[in-house]
């Protein structure tokens, strides 16, 4: 192989803690990385959260954080044959570097742009930038040229309008096309592509990365991929670094290292890769009234001429002891109708009934909470930042009186109870006893998960609505957290409607699926009929944006086996940890 | 498996994007609330200013150096019309107001229209270049503070504007008075100039105003700043002119704009006191004289028109902020 | 005027990367228990009488003696401080009381109830806010009459507005939590959630808001003061010790100075604090 156009020696990267200051008060973000990308190649960096992925990306584009500092290694670019080590370079000389010679795509393409400027002057911007000396008074037609010439490359339909047009009124997946316009503009040997594509519908996420190869081809360019998404790096890149905790843990070929992987783990990784997941098996049961039926459901926002639809004429039925998805992209009224079936709001139109009760007329009523909980997306808003875990937990049970099922006005002889039945309910989601004196912001993402279906479950509701419930969750702790929703099914007879954008998830617990698009029911079956058969072009379109090539599939481990710390059991607690946010998963 | 398959029904096509209100009727809306508070403020402060056990002629005559009969109390009564209903009187007030009648002075006598139309100028114009100096000075700190070279300089910087309000603004009156004009003797203090006179007030009343204002365009910067698209700039290799001229000024704008209404608030309170330190005519002064003398027609001549000021300040950035923010353009497109 | 100071206050999401030293914020605790020192027990630090003067130290310049000199009638200024700090203390008290609790009373209801209520209540704060602080509190000022414990309540009046939108916003912010949501959905009543979960989450801002116009008081009821409105002559009340200087600017300038930067000292003491509450409090 020629000389690679970048190369990593043993780069340490560390931030400024939050409370020290001098010396000591550092945390290291990444430690000892060294890798290689040749000319025109793929190199996909993958890991989970805190991984130190994006941290690379960032040293490399001279782009950390502020308190983020390189403390040892270097980052050689080898332009025009004498290499450059990007890690001593001034910093106006970097600069000089970015967005001529580095371009970055990066993760949220709804914040990536100015939203007071066109999109035209965004993509301009790297052109004027760097115009030099060059920008004379026909520079501004040139560049305006240009700007169209690469709209249109990218994909954009009629380009002078685009052009002129600013942010919000574009979709996402056109803001991403305008972003990465930017970023080719001035033809960089290296693209820095940052989970370009997390923050988009699934369907547009194929296109995007689709788009980045031809570009790649067309233009010889490196691009250093950072995905969490194994499946993507799998298709996408030709050579892979398995990151994890700021370390190394293996690269090498793509192939060579998803089939035959060194590092144990690589094979948890894979394990839990939901793409990758098999169509599981359910138990196999007698037909039976279903439990909860929603039929011919209408939800509007909004009145009059602006009312807008969100739900519309959606029917589909749950039987006890199963599990039913409701899978969509953004803005196809799943959560509409798991909020409208957990009694949170009222439909426009449509009936929602649980074991014959009505959903809709006794909303307001009490009692239907012990029938139907809601279980939300977001593990760090759920919980009230300034009470305990076992107070969140007991909260329920404070609610209702011994003869529904609660402790409320007990007295202190119920605070034994409380304590009692709180630290079974710990215990029931995995959840280590000393948990319950701690506040939330010392447990990580997928204890808190933990501790919000505990709550949810502690009032013994028969249905439980799973909104987005692992999807803010890295794949080794939404593996393990789909585990215990499995679990607890089992072993308390629970119903769930799971709502989530991820077929692979479905693949993995559902027994019967709707499929939404526009607040519309595309498609309804049982999950293996859906998932296998698709009916409807958009479920076909959906399938296709979570498969995998054939050759990783086969190379998966099988899960029961996968070796790595116990899957199965709760992480440590984490303490020191400074608290982030899920949309920092990075 | 007894699910209900149905096949998806073939209703009308979705809308998509919900049809959002036109520029104009956002307009007529804004406009409409502020009349209302307009009215409100109008009542609010003709009852809080007639709650004066007695009234207002009794409150000003009655005291006993004045040596008025009850007779001639009563007489000043009808004459005022402070015989009739509160609300005859608040009718009569609102009248008068929307015809340009503001009443008349209990203490000189005068039209308070009169008053008011002799003191606008000086203070339009102390207000005016009080208001020029602190744009200029807040913005030259909030760029020392986002921009200085030394961490220390920008911290220092960024301490100005919380030291700034906590100073009263009279003392850093009397003590500009007493640098300047008496220890260095820069300023005379008779017979001062028309300009020379002014620059002292307008560097006080300049302070507290562009404390806050700094704080809240160093607050939009900063914020700015932390944006993603500022890192994407970045990663194009944008320098700090060109962040700080095409990513963060209009950015950093419409936050500062909100905060108009309240600066106004501070103008009015600085002219107050402004022209008390420096013993200037105008219609902070004509306040001041106005509480001190319960002058009630003239106070609530005042404070009515500062509030119509407020209003009108607050409607025109609402108004403008689309222009500067092109997410704020709600309108029904082709 | 109280609507400027909220904009001091450090907001919950503000980064914590640039934390402000700690060494300020003790400073600022010693600045402020002095003059609550001086305030409640003036006596313990100046035997000096305030109100009678010995005409023979008119005008003395700051000495051994009397460390801030003495004004024109042979008073000692620093007694005359110390005595005012009463005064200007429990008038800002009083202000912010005033303030705190039809304020947030005002909020809570407006941001917890919601539908017209929200909508009247807030109406009425605006008509509030449209008014300038210092007119407002002037017009109040000549319903009560002069006097400190009055400019005090006018004080406060005008800084109702400010915290009834910050408490209702903080309300609306908590309610609209994914907790609140969680709360109701596990059968939770309204008063409960109002009380494990709105309240606590809420109330942090409205306090370090307290702290804050605790200071901005002090700065409009010596404002009121210096006006004349405040308290009578020969009372010691910081505003009306730089009013009556004012005649001796040419020739005494420790009358106006020092006064001047004690209150400064105590208003910038009583920011930090607020600052410091609200970080906590986050």
């Amino acid at each position: 192989m020629t000389e690679p156009l970048l190369r990593i020696d043993g780069l340490a990267v560390s931030y400024r803690t939050r409370h020290g200051r001098g010396l000591h008060g550092r945390r290291t973000a990444v430690e000892g990385v060294s890798l290689e990308l040749g000319r025109g190649e793929v190199l996909a960096l993958v890991g989970e959260s805190g991984s130190g992925k994006t941290t690379i990306g960032q040293s490399i584009i001279g782009l950390l954080p502020e308190g983020g500092r390189v403390d040892a290694g270097s980052i050689e670019l080898r332009l025009a044959g004498r290499p450059v080590d990007l890690a001593q370079l001034p910093p106006r000389a970097v600069r000089e570097l970015r967005g001529r010679r580095i371009a970055l795509v990066s993760q949220d393409p709804g914040t990536s742009l100015n939203p007071v400027q066109t999109i035209g002057a965004s993509v301009a911007a790297p052109l004027r930038i760097h115009a030099g000396a060059s920008a004379g008074l026909g520079g501004r037609d040139r560049i305006r040229r240009r700007v169209v010439e690469l709209l249109d490359r990218v994909g954009l339909d009629d380009p002078e309008r685009r052009a002129g047009q600013y942010p919000h009124e574009l979709s996402g997946g056109m803001r991403q096309r305008a972003l990465i316009a930017a970023a080719i503009a001035l033809e960089p040997e290296l693209i820095i592509a940052d989970e370009p594509t997390s923050a988009l519908d699934v369907t547009v996420q194929r296109r995007i990365l689709d788009l980045l190869d031809e570009l790649r081809a067309e233009l010889g360019s490196s691009v250093l991929l950072i995905t969490h998404d194994l499946a993507v790096a799998a298709e996408r890149a030709d050579r892979i670094a398995v990151l994890r905790g700021g370390a190394l843990e293996e690269a090498g070929a793509t192939r060579a290292v998803l089939q035959q992987p060194a590092s144990a783990y690589t094979r948890e990784l894979l394990a839990d890769a939901p793409a990758l997941a098999d169509l599981a098996p359910r138990p196999a049961r007698a037909p039976a009234a279903p439990l909860v039926e929603v039929a011919g459901l209408v939800h509007e926002y909004g009145r009059g001429a602006d009312a807008f639809r969100a739900v519309d004429a959606v029917t589909f039925g749950i039987e006890r002891g199963t599990t039913h998805a409701l899978v969509g992209e953004s803005g196809s009224g799943k959560t509409t109708i798991g909020r409208a079936v957990a009694a949170l709001h009222a439909p426009t139109a449509g009936a929602i009934r649980i074991g014959g009760r009505d959903v809709v007329a006794d909303r307001r009523d009490r009692g239907i909470r012990r029938l139907v909980q809601l279980v939300s997306q977001n593990p760090y808003a759920s919980l009230d930042p300034r009470r305990t875990i076992a107070q969140t937990i007991g909260e329920p049970l404070r609610n209702w009186r011994p003869e529904e099922g609660g402790l409320r006005g007990t007295g202190p002889g119920g605070r034994a109870e409380l304590a009692r039945r709180v630290a079974t309910a710990l215990d029931q989601v995995a959840l280590p006893a000393d948990v319950a004196g701690r506040l939330p912001r010392e447990l990580s993402g997928g204890q808190r998960q933990r501790v919000a279906i505990a709550r949810a479950l502690i009032i013994e509701p028969e249905v439980v609505v799973l909104d987005e419930a692992v999807s803010a969750l890295d794949v080794t702790v939404q593996s393990q957290i789909l585990d215990l929703l499995e679990a607890l099914q089992r072993d308390l007879g629970l119903t769930y409607l799971f709502i989530t954008h991820d077929l692979a998830v479905v693949r993995r617990i559902a027994d019967t699926t709707t499929v939404l698009r526009r607040g519309e029911a595309v498609e309804t079956g049982s999950a293996e009929q859906v998932l296998t058969a698709p009916q409807h072009d958009y479920t076909r379109a959906l399938l296709e944006a979570v498969s995998a090539p054939e050759w990783l599939r086969a190379a998966q481990p099988d899960r029961a086996t996968a070796p790595g710390p116990s899957v199965r059991t709760a992480q440590p607690v984490r303490t020191a940890q400074p608290v982030r946010t899920a949309q920092e998963v990075a | 498996m007894s699910v209900v398959i149905r096949p998806a029904p073939e209703a009308a096509p979705p809308r998509w994007r919900p049809a959002a209100p036109p520029t104009a009727r956002f307009a007529l809306r804004r406009v409409g609330q502020a009349l209302l508070v307009v009215v409100a403020t109008f009542v609010l402060a003709f009852l809080l200013l007639h709650a004066l056990p007695g009234d207002a002629i009794v409150a000003r005559y009655a005291s006993p150096e004045l040596g008025l009969t009850p007779e001639q109390l009563e007489a000043l009564r009808v004459a005022y019309g402070a015989d009739q209903p509160w609300w005859v009187q608040l009718g009569l007030s609102a009248g008068g107001f929307l015809t340009g009648d503001l009443g008349t002075s209990l203490q000189s006598g005068a039209e308070v229209s009169t008053l008011i139309a002799a003191s606008l100028p000086p203070t339009l114009a102390l207000a005016g270049l009080g208001f020029a100096l602190a744009a200029v000075l807040a913005v030259g700190i909030a760029a020392a503070a986002t921009f200085a070279g030394t961490e220390w300089l920008r911290r220092a910087f960024r301490s100005l504007p919380p030291l700034f309000v906590s100073i009263p603004v009279f003392w850093i009156g009397i003590v500009l008075l007493q640098v300047v004009s008496f220890r260095l003797g820069l300023i005379p203090v008779i017979n001062a100039s028309p300009a020379e006179a002014l620059v002292l007030p307008v560097v006080t009343i300049a302070i507290p105003i562009a404390a806050p204002l700094a704080q809240v365009l160093i607050r939009a910067i900063d914020d700015t700043l932390a944006e993603p698209f500022v890192i994407v700039a970045r990663a194009r290799g944008a320098g700090p002119a060109w962040l700080l001229g095409r990513e963060v000024a209009r950015n950093a704008l419409l936050p500062t704009l909100t905060i108009a209404g309240v600066l106004f608030g501070e103008l009015i309170a600085g002219a107050v006191v402004t022209e008390t330190v420096f013993a200037r005519s105008g219609l902070g002064r004509l306040t001041a004289d106005a509480v001190a003398t319960r002058d009630i027609p003239v106070l609530q001549a005042v404070v009515v028109i500062s509030a119509v000021a407020f209003v009108v300040i607050n409607l025109a950035v609402d108004l403008l902020a689309p222009a500067i923010d092109p997410r704020l353009r709600k309108e029904v497109r082709a | 005027m109280s609507a400027v100071t909220s904009l001091l206050l450090p907001r919950r999401d503000e980064p914590a990367a640039r934390p402000k030293p700690r060494a300020t914020l003790v400073v600022s605790i010693a600045v402020l228990a002095i003059a609550l020192a001086w305030a409640f027990l003036p006596w313990l630090f100046t035997s000096q009488d305030p109100l009678a003067g010995v005409a023979a130290d008119a005008l003395q310049a700051p000495s051994a003696a009397h460390p801030f000199g003495n004004d024109a009638t042979g008073r000692d200024l620093l007694a005359r401080v110390i005595f005012g700090a009463g005064n200007s203390l429990s008038g800002a008290a009083i202000a912010v009381l005033v303030g705190l609790l039809a304020g947030t009373a005002v909020g809570v209801l407006a941001g917890s109830i919601g539908g017209l209520v929200e909508e009247g209540l807030m109406r009425v704060v605006d008509v509030l806010l449209a008014i300038p602080g210092l007119l407002l509190a002037l017009s109040v000022i000549v319903l009560l009459g002069f006097g400190v414990t009055n400019a005090a309540i006018a004080v406060g009046v005008t800084s109702i507005a400010v915290f009834a939108r910050l408490s209702r916003s903080q309300v609306v912010r908590v309610r609209r939590s994914d907790y609140v949501e969680a709360a109701f959905g596990s059968g939770g009543t309204f008063l409960a959630v109002l009380g494990r979960h709105v309240l606590p989450n809420s109330l942090g801002a409205v306090l370090a808001l307290a702290a804050l116009q605790f200071g901005s008081a002090i700065l409009q009821i010596s404002t009121l003061g210096f006006l004349g409105y405040g308290a009578p002559p020969p009372t010691p009340e910081w505003g009306l010790l730089i009013a009556e200087s004012r005649d001796y600017v040419a020739s005494a300038w420790w009358l106006t100075t020092l006064p001047g930067v004690v209150v400064a000292a105590v208003v910038l003491a009583a920011n930090r604090i607020a600052a410091a509450i609200r970080e906590a409090t986050a």
